[in-house]
């Protein structure tokens, strides 16, 4: 069985290969879903996975990648909790390959630039007309390699810095994450959310390009507002608190600002998501128009791209937003990128952080 | 009091709901849609909600404006504010460039709200407001107005977001304007 790896507590991973595999039917809600995992596996640690819009009321019909259910929930029976370097251990025959995967791999984006700027340009339209504040608009990349999706993420793992890794098989496909952003962590009564948004390049000054530049200020500004809305909508007598603005993350070739903020709730995982998903930093402002202007623009569903990975153990739980995220299917890995468009973007500097955001894979585009 | 908040599918009616707790013992969340349905009865005020689109796109809040079903005091944030414009005569127009979580002073001749920084989020602008005392601008556009006959008061800005500094001062004029 392969092995399913999850972030867990300070740059340790819970690693488990002896787990059960649910998935959600297509026929039942994920609440239902989760509620009832809840309830029949409440003392096992379990790693789950939701797709971007499992909790929509009319999902998409739109083209998918890869099929898979809307979400999965892995009961691990068994698990250690190891460093990267004990799961290296574990796997010593994978990293023997002389496979160089960034110069093998070519990933092929799945748009055109002109389609991708054409949105660009859509969405500023809209935003002049008020119909939004901000949109999230992403792409998928393709590239044809037949490779071991252990072996992809255990080889790939330095390449992306983040403190939300995982790697989840299923026997039709398997989902890499390299995630550096939280989308909800729960301890007893505290749930807090880290929102990202605004980006520059490793090699740019941090201090001008994004801390005193005020379109990166007011992306994340306004999906603070979002989140503190959503956060609010959990609780009446207690108030979400902004603990934090505007911080700096540095990873290898990208640099973000996120910030956090707080609440206090007895509420559970399912509805905690039902309310929150999918999360503020990958929709929009207002978050119900843009994710139709995102089901008007993208041409395939994002499935579990930009949903939501974490672990899950009686009432608290730790889940990333899938950003940095592969999907390996038989034949296929796929790839995928997104931006916050507000009005002050310019659409070619916008395709540029698309094409940004991967890293140092090799890609291609028309 | 007890206040009635009609959301317009909005991002940050949930936040308004907080902010109006500072001095509501009750705030009730309806959808834009069931306005026509609602009973006003039990209500102090009610509190038109920011939202997408333009004014133009909520006839049935104009009509319901327009028809002065409910006597009391109205208050509209950001769209809300748009609203109570159309529904007296005035104007809703772009608003170039737009602002979107950016803050700006408040410009006004009330000395504790003179300066004051207070959160953005528009793409439209309220003109033509025959129908209106001006409290506040920012730059050249309207930014809190209030109407010389209904009991009608406007912000353009966001009270409720956490860029708004000393936001206590507007949730104490709010409280006291709805009681004079």
């Amino acid at each position: 069985m392969k092995p399913v790896i999850c972030f867990y507590e300070s740059e340790t991973y819970l690693y488990s290969t002896d787990y059960t595999l649910l998935s959600c039917p297509d026929t039942t809600s994920v609440t239902q879903f989760l509620n009832d995992i809840q309830l029949k596996y409440a003392n096992f640690k379990k790693v789950v996975q939701i797709n971007f819009d499992a909790f929509a009321k009319n999902p998409a019909a739109k083209a998918c990648l890869y099929k898979a259910a809307k979400a999965q929930v892995y009961v691990l029976k068994n698990s250690e909790v190891l460093s990267f370097r004990d799961i290296q251990l574990k796997h010593t025959a994978l990293l023997r390959s002389n496979t160089d995967i960034l110069t093998a791999a070519a990933f092929e984006l799945l748009v055109s630039k002109k389609e991708f700027t054409d949105n660009v340009n859509q969405i500023y339209n809209w935003i002049k007309a008020g119909r939004i504040y901000q949109v999230n608009l992403t792409a998928a990349f393709r590239a044809r390699l037949k490779m071991d999706s252990l072996q992809f993420f255990l080889m790939m793992h330095t390449h992306f810095k983040g403190n939300y890794k995982c790697y989840l098989p299923h026997p039709d496909f398997a989902i890499i994450s390299f995630s550096p952003e939280l989308f909800l962590a729960k301890n007893g009564k505290n749930l807090v959310t880290a929102p990202i948004k605004g980006s520059a390049s490793a090699l740019v000054n941090s201090q001008v390009d994004l801390i005193d530049n005020q379109k990166e200020e007011a992306e994340l500004s306004m999906i603070v507002d979002l989140l503190r809305n959503d956060f609010n909508s959990l609780e009446i007598t207690n108030s979400a608190s902004v603990t934090g603005h505007r911080q700096l993350m540095s990873l290898n070739y990208i640099q973000h600002t996120y910030s956090e903020i707080q609440i206090e709730t007895d509420k559970s995982l399912p509805e905690i998501l039902e309310k929150l998903m999918p999360g503020g930093s990958i929709s929009g402002c207002p978050k119900k128009e843009s994710l139709e202007v995102i089901s008007e623009l993208e041409r395939t569903q994002r499935q579990a791209y930009t949903g939501t990975i974490g672990w899950w153990h009686n009432g608290d739980f730790k889940l990333n937003i899938a950003i940095r995220t592969f999907v390996s299917t038989e034949d296929d890995y796929f790839y995928f990128a997104g931006c916050g468009i507000v009005y002050d973007s310019d659409p070619d500097k916008e395709f540029a952080e698309l094409i940004h955001k991967a890293g140092s894979l090799n890609v291609h585009y028309e | 009091m007890k206040a009635l908040l009609i959301d317009h599918d909005d991002s940050f009616t949930f936040n308004l709901q907080h902010w109006l707790h500072a001095f509501c013992k009750q705030v009730l969340i309806i959808n834009h849609y069931e306005i026509t349905d609602q009973q006003f009865a039990d209500f102090d005020f009610v509190v038109l909600s920011p939202g997408p689109k333009s004014p133009h796109d909520y006839p049935h809040v104009v009509h319901w404006l327009q028809k002065k079903i409910f006597s009391k005091p109205i208050f509209g944030v950001c769209l809300g504010m748009q609203l109570l414009t159309i529904a007296a005569d005035g104007k809703v127009e772009p608003y170039v460039p737009p602002l979107h979580g950016k803050k700006s002073k408040l410009e006004t001749n009330i000395p504790e709200f003179n300066n004051l920084v207070v959160a953005r989020y528009h793409s439209l602008e309220c003109l033509d407001l025959k129908n209106f005392d001006l409290i506040a601008r920012c730059e050249t556009t309207a930014m809190w107005i209030e109407h010389k006959n209904e009991k009608w008061l406007g912000v353009q800005f966001h009270p409720e977001s956490f860029m708004t500094e000393n936001t206590f001062l507007l949730q104490n004029y709010l409280q006291q304007w709805i009681r004079k």
